[in-house]
């Protein structure tokens, strides 16, 4: 049996301390429980000025009310993570990360403190011995090109180390998830495109191989980008369509609205030119050009199709933090080859696709567009002979179709385009005819 | 199936006699045993029906086109049962492996490595000959199609489809706003709902109206419905239980009814509407 002594003098003092203020809410507070002196925010009561109310001024990691969301939302300071942890993180005491008080979780950090300790030397040493091969002589290390080769292998060694220091790092993944990552650093970079390729990346490709973009606008490529599309849409649309003054729900004008790869655009929607968020995952800028290729233009000579461009600029230039390309506000004289057509599809007619690539220039070498503008036409434009003359090297793909519906006629005539009038109809197959075989043995 | 007990002498005896039984006793006692004849009965009928019949009238399969022939959309290229030939280009399979025709062309049998390396398919060629009639077709190359159109005037002229559209979009309550955002192209038109068209009917159904002009009476009368707000569970709950008095009481008038009038007469009840 066990001894039932007196409980000790410490342990009596310190549960008289945790009845005496079970809601205090002072910050630390379950670090110094077993403490027996008085805790410093209880020594110095109110001599801080007075906090506005949470009412007044939200927290982004707290704030768990839709009103006061939405009122985040509005002055551009969205709500971070999910409105689960936020009303959990209201009940916790706001230690910070590092100091929680357990201790295998303590001891876990030290092995990863000291695995990112190790990480760190092997990159010192790394760049130490990359500055020592360039400028050691090749002859010494084996000619030219195994210079050159070793010189890649260490340098590519040097980045995955960089990875390999940090993606244990909980505070990382944490920030990662929030989407407060830098970009500029590689770990985030190496997070953001691990993440686009389980399952944005799958979902681009699967669309653009069944929709047969691949064979018919390029013959095949793998997109190493993230590019997004949004629309600004000039009027209201409601989900069955566009509605007229009704603000309650569906789209309002003004929104911006992302397009799912593959997605059907509303004529009105898309009669103006798109946004494009490029979002790449390497270091360094990178000099692209942007096409719009409508591949479903009916030709009635043809009895087929044709090629049409609706969009054509180059010389843009991205990095992984700039990322946003506003296609209406690109130079003249510098940029745009061929401005927005709104896309259109005549009545009848099978749907058409807008395939959107984003073209690496090489060497970040710009285009000159006087002597590209000669060749290039919107009418039959064939991505394929485009890309092979200027060497470009297609990194990013977005797709959206369009159709007839019930602006497109409004939105042709605006755009000063033929073909309203007319609408395409299927041609009737004949059937072959009836061959009657043998027709005494049927009696 | 009867199982011949030879190889196994019955231990049981043995054992019930315990240790004072020599084995000899127990091997006297066994083999006294008639043993039963290895006997095999018949568990399935050899004769007659009973193997399905073997002989029935032919199923018609195989080869409906040969190669090259020209189809039209919907023809029947091969029968099969199973798939022993795959659709490749422009052709389509039924539910019973039936390959068809879906365009207009020239009917091909190949083999395509790149796509499966064992597979045959049939696919249907656009052209007769030249490189377009060769499938399949290199593996990068853009997709043939035929367009198979051709261009008309526009049955409904876009001003007037416009129109119509927005009145059947428009809502009674959305009027006010409408006016005012109004593209410049249909007009300052009334945005009222027009009256139920009359339409060529035999003589008896002139006055009929047809049903979805009965679904649109409440939107002419103007009438605007409480949208349903499935959070609201207060609504929905007064609603659920008004329903459940409103049975209560049919059900009471149907018991009422079916009583041969010698039952207590039960006075009616009549739940009060909640609005």
């Amino acid at each position: 049996m066990a001894r039932c002594g007196t409980p000790s003098k410490q342990l009596l003092q310190s549960l008289r301390r945790l009845s005496i203020s079970p809601a205090a809410n002072n910050r630390h507070e379950i670090a110094r429980a077993f403490c027996t002196t008085i805790c410093k925010c209880e020594e110095a009561p109110a001599d801080v000025a007075p906090k506005p109310s949470f009412r007044r001024n939200p927290d982004p990691q707290l704030v768990s009310s839709r009103r006061l969301e939405r009122r985040l939302m509005k002055a551009n300071n969205p709500p971070i993570g999910s409105r689960r942890r936020r009303v959990a993180l209201q009940g916790t005491s706001g230690i910070p990360f590092e100091q929680l008080p357990y201790q295998c979780f303590q001891e876990a950090r030290k092995i990863l403190i000291a695995d990112r300790e190790e990480k760190l030397k092997q990159i010192e040493t790394d760049r130490a011995r990359i500055i020592r091969l360039r400028d050691s002589d090749p002859a010494l290390s084996g000619g030219e090109a195994r210079k050159r080769q070793r010189l890649k292998d260490l340098i590519d060694k040097l980045e995955h180390l960089k990875i390999l220091a940090d993606i244990n790092d909980p505070l990382v993944k944490r920030r990662f998830e929030d989407g407060l990552g830098d970009m500029n650093k590689p770990i985030y970079r190496y997070l953001a495109e691990r993440k686009w390729r389980e399952a944005r990346r799958l979902i681009l490709m699967q669309r653009i191989t069944q929709m047969k973009v691949i064979p018919d606008v390029l013959p095949s490529f793998e997109p190493s980008v993230d590019v997004k599309l949004a629309f600004v849409p000039p009027i209201t649309f409601s989900k069955r369509g566009l509605e007229y003054g009704d603000l309650s729900k569906g789209i309002r004008s003004g929104d911006f609205i992302y397009i799912q790869p593959g997605d059907f655009v509303d004529s009105q929607m898309s009669e103006n030119p798109c946004w494009l968020n490029v979002q790449s995952f390497q270091r360094g800028e990178k000099l692209v050009s942007v096409v719009v290729v409508d591949s479903d233009v009916p030709d009635l000579r043809k009895d087929g199709f044709d090629y049409r461009c609706h969009f054509l600029a180059a010389n843009i230039p991205i990095n992984p933090t700039q990322r946003t390309i506003n296609l209406s506000n690109l130079s003249k004289s510098e940029q745009l080859l061929l401005p927005w057509l709104p896309p259109h599809a005549q009545k009848g007619s099978p749907y058409h696709r807008l395939s959107v690539f984003v073209l690496q220039q090489k060497d970040n070498v710009p285009i000159d567009l006087s002597v590209a503008s000669r060749h290039v036409k919107s009418e039959g434009f064939i991505l394929r002979s485009f890309v092979d003359r200027h060497l470009l090297k297609p990194i990013g793909v977005h797709l959206f179709r369009t159709k007839w519906d019930a602006g497109m006629a409004e939105v042709m005539r605006r755009a000063g385009l033929e073909g309203a009038d007319m609408e395409l109809r299927r041609v009737k197959v004949e059937p072959l005819p009836y061959k009657r075989r043998n027709p005494p043995s049927f009696r | 199936m009867l199982q011949p007990r030879i190889c196994r002498p019955s231990r049981t005896v043995e054992y019930s006699l315990g240790s004072l039984t020599t084995s000899l006793a127990a091997w006297t006692c066994t083999s006294t045993k008639p043993t039963a004849p290895f006997i095999r009965h018949a568990s399935h009928a050899t004769q007659g029906r009973a193997n399905g019949p073997k002989d029935s009238a032919g199923r018609r399969l195989g080869a409906k086109k040969t190669d090259s022939e020209y189809v039209v959309p919907g023809n029947i290229i091969f029968k099969q049962r199973g798939t022993k030939w795959f659709p490749g280009e422009n052709v389509g399979i039924g539910k019973d492996h039936t390959i068809y025709a879906t365009v207009a062309g020239y009917v091909r049998y190949y083999q395509d490595p790149l796509r499966h390396p064992k597979r045959r398919f049939i696919g249907v060629a656009l052209e007769r000959d030249g490189p377009g009639s060769v499938l399949p077709t290199p593996p990068n190359a853009a997709t043939r199609r035929r367009l198979g159109m051709y261009a008309a005037p526009i049955s409904h002229p876009p001003g007037a489809d416009a129109a119509l559209w927005l009145e059947s979009h428009l809502s009674a309550n959305s009027k006010t706003t409408t006016s005012a955002n109004q593209p410049s192209g249909t007009g300052g038109m009334g945005l009222s709902v027009p009256p139920p068209p009359v339409s060529a009917r035999p003589k008896y159904a002139q006055n009929w109206e047809s049903n979805w002009s009965i679904g649109r009476t409440a939107e002419r009368k103007g009438i605007t419905v409480r949208e349903f707000d499935p959070k609201d569970r207060w609504l929905a709950w007064r609603k659920r239980s008004q329903k459940m008095k409103r049975k209560a009481k049919m059900r009471s008038v149907r018991a009422r009814g079916k009583g041969k009038g010698n039952k207590k007469k039960r006075p009616l009840k009549v739940a009060p509407v909640v609005k």
